[in-house]
């Protein structure tokens, strides 16, 4: 692993920050329940409001890598073209998804601007803001991969 | 009553543009947005169900869990499980092989899926075994068989995806968890001493009781990791999310203190890799529990209930039907699916209609499941195992498929005998 790459992917470093976070944050939590009783109430709150923030931003460089969980059969039988061709119709269904997601996320935001969470009042829409965020990045990613695809199978 | 003709094409659409190689997490969004435009509900539906499912203090422990593993792995602390294992099992007819299911179970106790196990033992087991003239293809399938141990001992991640999805204690599954661990390692090691003797593989030297000694002092660290979760969890000292914070604390002190083999380099790509793998496997989750959501608005669960009730009076049956349908939609399917969707739909039916422990039903579903990582088309453990040994899927499939014997027989004995899961959990009070 080269730093430099890392520093290339700011979300990603985001995601390892947050998954750090989470590490030292549960240890306070655990270290203060067990050996001073003084148990923590904000603690689990924080760290639950971050899960989604580190999935979205880590599944941009999930998307960037292109290593979502899929099955890779059809691409070990079919010739580059025609999976080129498949996985470009999925794109395009993905993209769709993704901008159902910012349509979807927008509308969520005029809903929740008013809820906080019950003990730290983080708005929720800091939690949920992540989401079309990271969707805007993500169609990016996807259209961008797919014309690769598209200039590798033809080259 | 009838099934919503939208809500069964979009399973049946969701379940082929999968096996088509669609990514399965979009799959699943894809399908719940159809039905979500359908039947004109509200889009911020999509994200409230695909963000806030995360917003969850036990999802915690995925992450953390995974950090453990990898930590251990990083670490080097498989030649030592390795040798330990080798001096204390390595005379038995069949050798290496028990040499690595006892490994597999050792590891088990550390890491949570059959993937971590496969990756963080396969190479070292493969190499050991190939190199002493064990055949190729019965070193492939005794090394990803057992790896089958690594979510059923605790620390396991699909007993946590089950336990949050059912709403089943998931200290309860641990516990449930502990003794099918011991019995499919006790399977596997009766297969291999047979095969062993048939083809007649060499057995180790034994090297004495002093080697033993050693190597298990050099081993003992990990070794307690599965005594430390199992016995707070017993307790009921700590939630799961506490758990698998104390185990990524034990791996960091054995890592960085004990064996002083973690470098500041090695930890950030621990970090790198977590964080890749656990946001790839929560996408996954918070998009089935949204499909769930949508399947549930469809009434899917009341259907399935409705279907399996006026249809099935034993228990019996009702068990082997879900045994059955699962090894096959575990085989089809990544394994999230039918755990977090259809596993979680049939326990309230398991437990209401025919009476079944909810931890026993859990268990058994958990493992039920996870043997379809060893099937083709999706089984993620055959990919890694490929990339190993550089064989063809299809050879590692088929190296596999007699050890799939033992894993069933395990199976079912846990499914029939429910003591085998509920004696440790009804001990410690579940």
């Amino acid at each position: 692993m080269k730093w430099r790459d890392l520093l290339r992917q700011p979300d990603l470093l985001a995601a390892m920050a947050i998954l750090l976070g989470f590490v030292i944050i549960c240890s306070l939590q655990v270290f203060l329940r067990f050996i001073l009783p003084v148990p923590l109430s904000w603690t689990e709150e924080l760290v639950s409001a971050f899960v989604i923030w580190m999935t979205f931003l880590g599944i941009i460089a999930v998307e960037r890598k292109k290593s979502h969980i899929r099955v890779e059969l059809l691409e070990e039988l079919l010739p580059a073209k025609a999976v080129a061709v498949l996985y470009g119709v999925f794109d395009l269904a993905i993209v769709t998804c993704l901008l159902a997601m910012i349509w979807g996320g927008w509308e969520t935001l005029d809903e929740t601007a008013y809820q906080r969470t019950p003990a730290l009042a983080i708005p929720l829409n800091a939690l949920i803001a992540v989401v079309p965020l990271a969707s805007i990045a993500l169609v990016i990613i996807v259209i961008r991969n797919a014309i690769r695809r598209f200039r590798e199978a033809w080259a | 009553m009838t099934m919503d003709p939208l809500t069964v094409t979009m399973i049946v659409v969701s379940i082929g543009i999968i096996v088509m190689g669609f990514p399965i997490a979009y799959a699943m969004i894809l399908c719940s947005l159809v039905y979500i435009l359908v039947n004109g509900l509200p889009l911020s539906l999509l994200v409230h169900e695909l963000g806030l499912t995360l917003n969850s203090f036990t999802m915690i422990a995925i992450p953390l869990f995974m950090f453990a593993g990898k930590l251990m792995t990083a670490s080097g602390i498989s030649d030592r499980i390795f040798d330990f294992t080798n001096n204390l099992v390595g005379r038995v007819p069949g050798g290496l092989g028990h040499v690595n299911v006892a490994s597999s179970l050792v590891f088990a106790g550390m890491s949570g899926s059959t993937i971590a196990d496969v990756a963080g033992l396969g190479e070292i087991e493969y190499k050991a075994m190939t190199k002493k003239g064990y055949d190729p293809d019965f070193t492939m399938g005794v090394t990803l068989s057992s790896a089958a141990i690594g979510p059923i001992l605790p620390p396991s991640l699909p007993m946590v995806l089950y336990g949050v999805a059912a709403g089943t204690s998931i200290s309860g599954l641990f516990l449930g968890g502990v003794l099918p661990g011991l019995l499919i390692a006790l399977s596997l090691m009766v297969y291999v001493f047979f095969v062993g003797l048939a083809r007649g593989y060499r057995v180790e030297v034994w090297a004495g009781w002093h080697a033993l000694w050693i190597s298990f002092l050099r081993a003992l660290p990990p070794l307690l990791t599965p005594f430390i979760i199992v016995g707070g969890m017993a307790f009921g000292w700590f939630s799961p999310t506490e758990a698998a914070t104390i185990a990524v604390l034990w791996a960091l002190f054995i890592s960085a203190i004990v064996y002083r083999t973690l470098s500041a380099r090695a930890f950030a790509e621990v970090l790198r890799d977590v964080a890749l793998s656990s946001s790839r496997l929560l996408f996954v989750i918070a998009s089935a529990f949204l499909f769930g959501w949508v399947a549930t608005f469809g009434q899917v669960p009341q259907m399935l209930a409705h279907a399996i009730e006026s249809n099935i009076e034993s228990t019996t049956v009702f068990l082997i039907v879900c045994i059955v349908v699962n090894l096959i939609l575990g085989a089809v399917l990544e394994n999230a699916i039918p755990l977090l969707i259809l596993a979680p739909m049939l326990a309230p039916i398991a437990e209401n209609t025919y009476g079944l422990d909810p931890i026993h039903f859990g268990v058994v579903m958990v493992f039920n499941i996870m043997i379809g990582q060893f099937t083709p088309p999706i089984g993620l453990s055959l990919f890694v195992m490929r990339d190993i040994t550089g064989f063809r899927l299809g050879r590692v499939f088929f190296a596999v498929l007699p050890f799939l014997g033992p894993l069933l027989v395990s199976l079912l004995i846990m499914a029939f005998v429910p003591g085998v899961v509920t004696a440790v959990p009804s001990a410690a009070g579940f």
